[in-house]
């Protein structure tokens, strides 16, 4: 896969939007120049000899615990409480359109 | 509409029904109040983390082997991403390269409306549909939307439900056959008891994508995926109509675009559904708060000898051991719970387990529609006895039908006691049956001459009288045969 | 030694000055209380809970009494990252987007301190989910060095070895996933202890980079980490990745010499381009150290050091735009609705404002690197890569028992040196960075100052799971120095 040399401002805003981040139009410029910067800084990948080696996905050679299919005391909307949207015993959300 | 042929392929969402949820020990009860089933895990807090429910991966091989697939040995779950109000963590914990089963197949019966059975009864024909995937992930919650309010409400009592995703090839070629593969996997869904098969609550949902392409083609046409489809009815409807649609379209010149579109079973009509910009860019990436999944073959072998038997298998013995058309077996073996209830009632009367199959088929299941065989007030033992009443002339058929509506409004389930009550019960009295019938044919003397003569006709009346001087209680059959022998004379 | 003030003394002093009633918890809890409110300035705590720590000082107290002594940590005042779930007290990770967040539970490891008996006092600053190297990207404001209240302490974990190095408590958690335990103690003249990926659990630690994250202590002696550190240590059913491993008794590691012992010294480390002669000179002479306590050393090689920083700027960022999705403003912290706001509005509003620049950049980087496309490129890369890096120390940990060398670059540079160009505040982290993507022990203990009398930290890495040689080389080196009897001057 091709690695693109640097990030374009168009390529920042469908980040931006993939992210559901919103920024000033007025900062667009400098954020695409440090995240062009900070993917220069991780280039050096790209110089790695990496034939048939596998990636690391976990630190520890363990294999995944489990859990009995019993019931746990249920904290309910108590684990809601403060939040700015409860509304009854749900969360308030801007009607969503399908 | 000639010319074209529909290709479906279906994804089935089957909600597990373990005692707890997939990542979290909340309870997956259906129906408690808003947000009841939640904890600091499945609500999405900073700092959570998952742990894998066993029974999920029990299930999951399960079903793996009943629909005959390779089972996965090493498995990764990965973080689907994308923000939406009922996904709490702004990613679905799901598995993308490594699902937990691949290369499996179900083979279905499906009925050919163009040709029917000697009986009147539906032909049909063997369809064997590929398995692509299983894989487990977890549900999301629900978003409530609010009449007349600009604001939806956010319920994540089924957030962190488990799911088997069950993704078919696209190997059907009809509504009817998308319908058949649907009945069938949900029985075995059901008779494998990981699922409870309940479509009104949202525990078997199913997705179609449906493309259409010239007969003879090659490639695939562009395909659509179709929501919203959650009963038997709407998933042939919406099909049908999406063919039509896709064809229709294609005729005029158009082309068909890649999208997901909602079916409205009321309207009878599909609207697009997704917005154009960002196809969604899931971002897979495999979850680093879990470790991998070992399946080893001991797992797999032991689920391998607890498989129950499945729906099919079952329709084949009751064609081969009990005798009954493949019509009748499938029917009973659509729904687990009446496939049981059926047996169970073979096991109280067991030499005629076909007018068995009637009384479950044309009888139970219509009462039994709304709320299901289970816990229905006339049980397999006592349809099982009434059969053996009618069997053995002890109540005609006619009295069984009052007999069974009497148990169900009185809710009794005990034919004996109401039958003595009512004084239903046919007299098998040879000696008074053969009075009575001397004194009929005694006093209808012309009758019995034009009986003699051929006139078969009047063999009714005959019969009827004598019912009529026994007080009814008397099984036609035998007055017609004490009738015929003494006539024979 | 008799004339070090009570606050700078060591949980195992206090710990015995208990236990012969010559102090009480509640007399230390005050005067832990009353040093925070006295060095405000350096803004190390973020949250104080001074009614709770009072009444769990009198239970500890009382308990005593009773003759029903937890253990060593029993009445000792603590404190903990602002990272870590505390239940009832508020918890932000240095973020405005969970400002006014309580949470409903606690955190495994604020539990298992809870039952060790100590006090909590409070939570401390850190740079904003663990992302920075100086808690200048803390939204709740800077954390100073107690050293030099003109320079930072470090970061992530700014306010824990800040407040440690200044007294304000005896122990504190932070969470390290580049080097935010070790880097901020080694510029603070404090202990920082990050064990192995999977010692010590991650339930309830907010989460920044889940195949990185560690929580570990931050204390003033080896002795005091250790304590520390066994308390938190073991399996936990509620991570699926700590690991099912008995606990050794780590006390017991400090009574072992380092006769015998092999040290090794990564070549790359010692020739990295930035670092300052003082930090090197005193790294070395630390080694010198131990050869004369009959270690000897051995020179090895790690190649991939050089990869470290790009792996990790791919792996940690990626993670984190995945474990910061959930803060969209809809169920904790505040949101942003302005009248007639769609959903879009909601969660883009909520999180540009709420987000430091810092944080938004490794969002936009992380979400980047796992879009359509670039997945191999980037993060598919970087995981392999991470695989020769572990591969490294396996290697170099044939022939040697711990690997020594610089924690940090430099020692503490100024507030605002660095804030200008993110890149550079990255090349901090080279030494820090290796040994969390392999998942392994390192500890920094104090070696030296430089000539400004700044803090100059070792590093101490180890096998998989051997925590115990880093206690041991660590405790032995620290033993023959005076380094740890030394403390800031503060008002």
């Amino acid at each position: 896969m091709e690695r693109p040399l640097s990030i374009s401002q168009k390529d920042v805003l469908h980040v931006l939007a993939l992210a559901r981040l919103r920024i000033p139009d007025t900062d667009l410029p400098k954020l695409t120049q440090d995240l062009e910067a900070i993917l220069g800084h991780v280039e050096l990948l790209g110089q790695a000899e990496l034939a048939g080696v596998e990636a690391m996905g976990h630190a520890v050679p363990a294999t995944l615990p489990l859990r009995e299919d019993e019931r746990m005391e249920s904290l309910g909307p108590k684990g809601l409480e403060g939040s700015a949207g409860l509304h009854d015993r749900f969360i308030r959300v801007p009607k969503i359109v399908e | 509409m000639t010319g074209y042929e529909t290709v479906i392929g279906l994804e089935v969402h089957v909600q597990l029904q373990t005692r707890t949820k997939i990542f979290c020990g909340c309870s997956t009860q259906f129906g408690a109040l808003p947000n009841e089933n939640t904890c600091p895990v499945c609500q999405g807090h900073p700092g959570v983390l998952p742990v894998l429910n066993r029974m999920v991966a029990e299930y999951a091989v399960r079903l793996g082997v009943a629909l005959e697939c390779s089972i996965r040995g090493e498995n990764v779950f990965a973080r689907k991403q994308y923000f939406y109000p009922d996904l709490p963590k702004g990613y679905q914990i799901s598995q993308f390269d490594t699902p937990i089963c691949e290369h499996g197949t179900l083979t279905v019966s499906v009925e050919d409306e163009t040709k029917r059975g000697k009986g009147g009864e539906l032909a049909s024909y063997e369809k064997t549909v590929g398995i692509t995937r299983i894989h487990m992930e977890e549900d999301a919650g629900k978003n409530i939307h609010v009449q007349g309010q600009q604001y939806s409400l956010v319920d994540y009592n089924r957030a962190g439900v488990p799911l088997l995703e069950v993704v078919s090839e696209p190997d059907l070629r009809s509504s009817a056959e998308a319908v058949a593969y649907l009945k069938q996997l949900r029985s075995v869904v059901m008779a494998l008891g990981i699922c409870d098969g309940n479509m009104q609550e949202g525990s078997f949902r199913c997705d179609a994508n449906v493309s259409v392409r010239k007969v003879g083609a090659e490639k695939l046409g562009t395909r659509v995926e179709l929501k919203n489809i959650n009963s038997f009815r709407f998933v042939q409807q919406g099909i049908e109509h999406e063919a039509r649609r896709q064809i229709e379209l294609l005729e005029s010149g158009g082309t068909v675009v890649q999208e997901t579109r909602g079916y409205d079973g009321e309207k009878g009509e599909s609207k697009s559904q997704r917005g154009k910009e960002e196809a969604h860019d899931y971002r897979y990436f495999p979850d680093p708060d879990l470790l991998p999944l070992m399946v080893d073959e001991a797992w797999i072998a032991r689920v391998k000898s607890s498989v129950p038997e499945l729906p099919r298998a079952r329709a084949e013995r009751f064609v081969s051991a009990l005798g009954l058309s493949p019509y009748d077996a499938r029917v009973l073996n659509e729904d687990q719970d009446v496939a049981r209830y059926f047996e169970d009632a073979v096991k109280s009367h067991t030499n005629n387990a076909k007018s068995v199959a009637n009384w479950v088929i044309n009888e139970v299941m219509r009462e039994t529609k709304e709320h299901g065989v289970m816990g229905f007030v006339v049980t397999p033992q006592a349809l099982g006895t009434m059969v053996g009443m009618i069997d053995g002339g002890r109540i005609s058929g006619k009295i069984a039908k009052e007999l069974f509506a009497l148990m169900i409004s009185e809710k009794r389930a005990d034919p004996e006691a109401l039958v003595k009550e009512r004084g239903w019960e046919v007299v098998r009295d040879d000696a008074a049956l053969e009075k009575a019938v001397d004194e009929v044919l005694a006093k209808h003397a012309s009758e019995v001459e034009k009986l003699r003569a051929g006139k078969t006709q009047v063999m009714g009346f005959l019969v009827g009288q004598t019912i009529k001087a026994l007080g009814g209680k008397v099984d036609p059959k035998l007055v017609n045969q004490m009738i015929q022998k003494k006539v024979e004379k | 030694m008799t004339d070090i003030p009570l606050h700078f003394r060591s949980i195992g002093e206090v710990s015995t000055m208990l236990a012969e009633g010559k102090t009480s918890s509640a007399e230390l809890t005050e005067l832990c209380l009353a040093r925070i409110q006295v060095h405000a300035n350096l803004g190390a705590f973020l949250a104080v809970d001074a009614e709770g720590a009072r009444v769990q000082a009198k239970a500890a107290d009382e308990r005593r009494k009773a003759g029903k002594s937890l253990g060593a940590l029993d009445g000792i005042p603590i404190a903990h990252k602002d990272m870590l779930c505390t239940q009832g007290i508020p918890t932000t990770a240095g973020s405005r987007i969970l400002e006014g967040y309580v949470p409903p539970y606690d955190a495994t490891v604020v539990k298992r301190w809870k039952d060790s008996g100590t006090v909590l006092l409070g939570k401390l600053n850190q740079d904003e989910f663990g992302m920075g190297s100086s808690t200048e990207n803390s939204a709740y404001g800077v954390t100073r060095n107690p050293w030099d209240v003109k320079r930072t302490p470090g970061g992530s974990s700014g306010g824990t070895s800040a407040a440690i190095a200044a007294g304000l408590c005896f122990g504190a958690t932070g969470t390290d996933t580049g080097g935010s335990i070790r880097q901020p103690a080694a510029l603070t003249g404090t202990v920082g202890f990050k064990p192995t990926y999977g010692r010590v659990s991650r339930f309830g630690c907010i989460a920044y980079a889940s195949s990185l994250d560690q929580v570990g202590p931050v204390a003033r002696t080896v002795q005091d980490a250790g304590l520390l550190l066994q308390a938190l240590a073991g399996f936990d059913p509620k991570d699926s990745t700590s690991i099912d491993r008995a606990v050794p008794d780590y006390s017991a590691a400090l009574k072992r010499d380092v006769r015998g012992m092999k040290v090794g010294i990564p070549r790359e480390f010692m020739e990295m381009p930035g670092l300052d002669p003082e930090v090197a000179a005193a790294v070395e002479g630390a080694v010198k150290a131990l050869e004369k306590l009959g270690a000897s050393v051995v020179k090895v090689s790690l190649p991939h050091t050089r990869f470290a920083g790009a792996s990790y700027y791919v792996i940690a960022p990626a993670e984190a735009s995945s474990n910061l999705a959930r803060y969209d403003g809809l169920r904790f912290g505040p949101r942003r609705e302005p009248p007639k706001a769609s959903l879009r509005d909601v969660y883009e509003l909520t999180r540009g404002e709420l987000f430091g620049a810092e944080v938004k950049r490794r969002i936009l980087l992380g979400t980047y690197v796992l879009s359509a496309g670039y997945y191999d490129a980037y993060y598919g890369r970087a995981q392999k890569v991470r695989t020769l890096i572990a591969r490294d120390f396996e290697d170099a940990f044939k022939s040697v028992d711990v690997i020594a060398c610089p924690t940090t670059p430099t020692a503490a540079f100024k507030l605002g040196e660095k804030t200008q160009d993110p890149v550079q505040m990255y090349l901090s982290d080279v030494f820090t960075l290796s040994c969390n993507l392999a998942g392994l022990p390192g500890l920094s203990v104090p070696c030296g100052f430089t000539t400004s009398k700044l803090p100059i930290g070792l590093q101490l890495l180890g096998r998989p799971f051997g925590e115990e040689a880093l206690l041991q080389a660590a405790h032995a080196y620290e033993q023959s120095t005076d380094w740890h009897h030394q403390h800031p001057e503060l008002p």
